[in-house]
């Protein structure tokens, strides 16, 4: 069998440091992204055959709308073709720039310094989720979560800690998206956003209202603390909890075992935030 | 395979995506017994949870009944590698899966080495071909995981012919396949010598695989396992079919998996879950209550949406006009259910004689129906597999893809090398730590 691997290619003519440097980040890389080989073997390349299958079960445009409507996994998505491109960015921006900075934060930082990291965002956002439990009209979790806002911030060293669930008050992951569905406001149509992922209509609105809090909130704070530089503060505190969130979600795109994963995520979102405003 | 299971476990993934509110179950968190245990003396594994072949299949094992592996072990996390194949034709809707992936764990030192192959539609990382991966490294082998034939990866970037499902295609790809990964290997790590497993159909294509091994000794296999292996792919594929009944008792498959997830809903719900993780959904199963026509159809749901997006892939990447109109190049942003359900009405004897034969029949004009089936069954082996000392069978006796003529075939033809656990479905119990400390035994003896 004629098989090759292919070299990398020669290191340019650069300074030996340079060279020695580019060679460590490429082997970083590597390492990040997976190692890949190519094989050269031309009766695997899948040349067209002209064969066409006897009997054909082709899509049927015009029943197209119907059939859509009738399946399990059928999701109000008026703007697919443009959600599906967002998808697709999402999936190579998490490839290419996420994936490597989370996997570069777990391995620079130990499991004991993120968890702390992780528990002091959560701890910042319990005043969103005070507040979005209150919305909701619900008092048992505008109690939980303030009890858990006092003991994580008072026994927790200022959030550092989860002591509240170790003694049993359960986090409520209340957003505003959530408090409009509990208001009856409808979802609306599924919407990919770019670098948030699988949202809609309602929860896109919930979603700025959480932006739009948490840099209230975040800007109180930053005055609290005295910092100057409200800019830099801000960006550092983005960059902090956009990694520390997608360090949490175990999702990685395109490992479904389908080609038909935008159709089952889309589905699972939809039914996963139904479920949230129930509870 | 992506069962229902797949989808609730999505959801929960959803779920915690979305609700930023995932955290492992701590260690306390009472189980409730389930009906049915035989309980075992203190300190000794309980009896296999699930007594009906069919919740065994769907549910699994739970994680008290599981197999404990060196923490040592879980912390070593596989690497994924790929191999892309020069100037190979890729369909631009696939432009994120056109290279072959595996995974791979190396000892430190010089080793054995262990393929494992996964079952129908699952990927190198599926959760069984992972725990196979860490209980094999634990006793000291090199693993890799090897994406099934089924997999719409496997098509797209290594399938010879663009298609799947008939065996001599699928293992010659294997081979090919296996013989690339052996030699990327050995270029970095010291391997004694090589073994091979794999469960469900992977189990089958194993058997293949040491057949014509032991005629050709590339690898010279040490060890074979076949976990739970369909005797006959068709017949087990028609069984799967056979359960989904558009208007069978308590309504059709769609019924049977809207029923499912509004359970689920009514679960999480009343129980007003802060956590989700694999605890909740065993709680979940245990608070069921289904009846075996509601299983059989989820069962065979699962074994569909697989089952499709190998159709699918299948045709995209043949241009064959079988579910996508022949000459179409789908960019990627098109929407995709209506192909999805096009290719879920197929059923898997429509795909046999209405795309597989015809093509197979292209490159081999004298192939018949019979001749085709024939070539994917264990029973073509039987000689082989009688006599091969190294080839050693586990599997359970309710494997709901077996019939009793084909359970006493595998004992009739393993004898001594085979054992079957009275419980556990299809690979059910694959996790549970009777099997699989058996499963170590049977590849180290």
């Amino acid at each position: 069998m004629n098989t090759t691997m292919n070299t990398p290619a020669p290191r340019p003519a650069a300074s030996r440091r340079m060279a020695l440097l580019a060679v460590a980040l490429l082997a970083a890389l590597a390492v990040l992204a997976g190692c890949g080989a190519t094989k050269t073997a031309p009766e695997y390349t899948l040349p067209p055959t002209g064969f066409r299958a006897p009997k054909s079960h082709v899509v049927d445009t015009a029943a197209v709308q119907q059939t859509q409507q009738e399946s399990m996994l059928y999701v109000y998505d008026p703007a697919e073709r443009t959600n599906r491109l967002v998808y697709n960015f999402n999936a190579r921006f998490d490839r290419a720039v996420l994936l490597p900075v989370v996997a570069g934060y777990q391995h620079v930082f130990p499991a004991p310094v993120r968890a702390g990291v992780s528990n002091a965002i959560s701890n910042l956002n319990e005043v969103p989720r005070l507040a979005n439990s209150a919305l909701q009209g619900s008092q048992t979790k505008v109690n939980l979560t303030l009890i858990r806002l006092v003991t994580n911030t008072v026994l927790g060293v200022g959030g550092l800690f989860d002591v509240a669930t170790d003694l049993g008050f359960e986090k409520q992951p209340e957003d505003f998206g959530q408090t409009l569905g509990v208001w009856g406001v409808p979802s609306g149509a599924y919407i990919v956003l770019p670098f948030y992922g699988p949202s809609n209509g309602r929860d896109t609105v919930g979603t700025v209202g959480d932006i739009v809090f948490s840099y209230y909130q975040m800007e109180y704070l930053f005055d609290l603390a005295g910092f100057s530089d409200h800019a830099l503060a801000s960006n550092v505190n983005t960059a902090v909890r956009a990694v520390d969130t997608r360090a949490a979600i175990p999702f990685r795109y395109y490992t479904t075992d389908t080609p038909f994963e935008y159709d089952i995520l889309r589905f699972a979102y939809s039914k996963a935030r139904f479920l949230q405003i129930l509870d | 395979m992506l069962s229902v299971r797949a989808i609730v476990l999505c959801c929960l993934l959803a779920l915690c995506a979305v609700g930023a509110a995932f955290a492992s179950a701590p260690a306390d968190v009472p189980v409730d017994a389930p009906v049915g245990v035989v309980s075992g003396a203190p300190g000794q594994m309980p009896g296999y949870p699930f007594a009906n072949r069919y919740k065994a299949t769907v549910y699994g094992t739970p994680p008290d009944y599981r197999y404990t592996l060196p923490a040592a072990t879980l912390d070593v996390v596989p690497e994924v590698r790929s191999i892309k194949i020069a100037e190979r034709r890729v369909p631009e809707l696939f432009w994120y899966c056109d290279a072959m992936e595996y995974s791979v764990m190396l000892q430190k030192r010089e080793a054995p080495l262990i393929f494992i192959i996964a079952g129908t539609g699952a990927r190198h990382n599926s959760s069984k071909v992972r725990f196979l991966q860490n209980l094999f490294y634990s006793a000291g082998y090199h693993t890799i995981g090897v994406s099934s034939p089924t997999h719409f990866n496997f098509i797209v970037s290594m399938s010879k012919h663009g298609l799947s499902g008939y065996v001599p295609y699928d293992v010659d790809d294997l081979h090919t396949l296996l013989g690339w990964i052996k030699s990327d290997v050995e270029a970095s790590a010291k391997v004694s010598g090589y073994s091979i497993t794999g469960y469900s159909l992977g189990a089958l294509h194993a058997a293949f695989l040491a057949e014509r091994d032991s005629r050709e000794k590339r690898f010279n296999f040490e060890k074979v396992l076949l976990i739970n292996p369909p005797v006959d792919l068709f017949n087990s594929a028609l069984v799967f079919d056979s359960w989904l009944r558009p208007n069978g008792e308590g309504g059709g498959p769609q019924q049977a998996v809207t029923k499912f997830i509004e359970r689920f809903s009514e679960f999480y719900q009343t129980n007003h879950l802060g956590r989700l993780d694999s605890e909740v959904l065993y709680r979940f199963f245990r608070s069921l209550d289904v009846s075996d026509e509601e299983l059989k159809q989820i069962i065979g749901v699962g074994f569909r949406i697989t089952a499709s997006s190998m159709v699918f892939t299948s045709d995209a990447c043949l241009d064959a006009g079988y579910i996508v109109p022949a000459g179409t190049k789908i960019p990627t942003n098109e929407p995709l259910l209506p192909y999805f359900i096009a290719a879920s009405h197929v059923n898997f004897e429509q795909y046999f004689s209405e795309f597989l034969l015809p093509y197979i029949q292209t490159r081999d004009a004298g192939m018949t129906r019979e001749g085709a089936l024939a070539a994917c069954s264990l029973l073509r082996l039987e000689g082989f597999l009688r006599n091969a000392a190294n080839v050693r069978l586990i599997g359970n006796e309710d494997d709901p893809i077996l019939s009793a003529r084909e359970v006493a075939f595998l004992k009739d033809v393993f004898g001594g090398r085979g054992v079957l656990f009275p419980l556990g479905g299809h690979c059910g119990n694959l996790q549970y730590a009777p099997f699989a400390a058996k499963a170590l035994e049977l590849v180290r003896r």
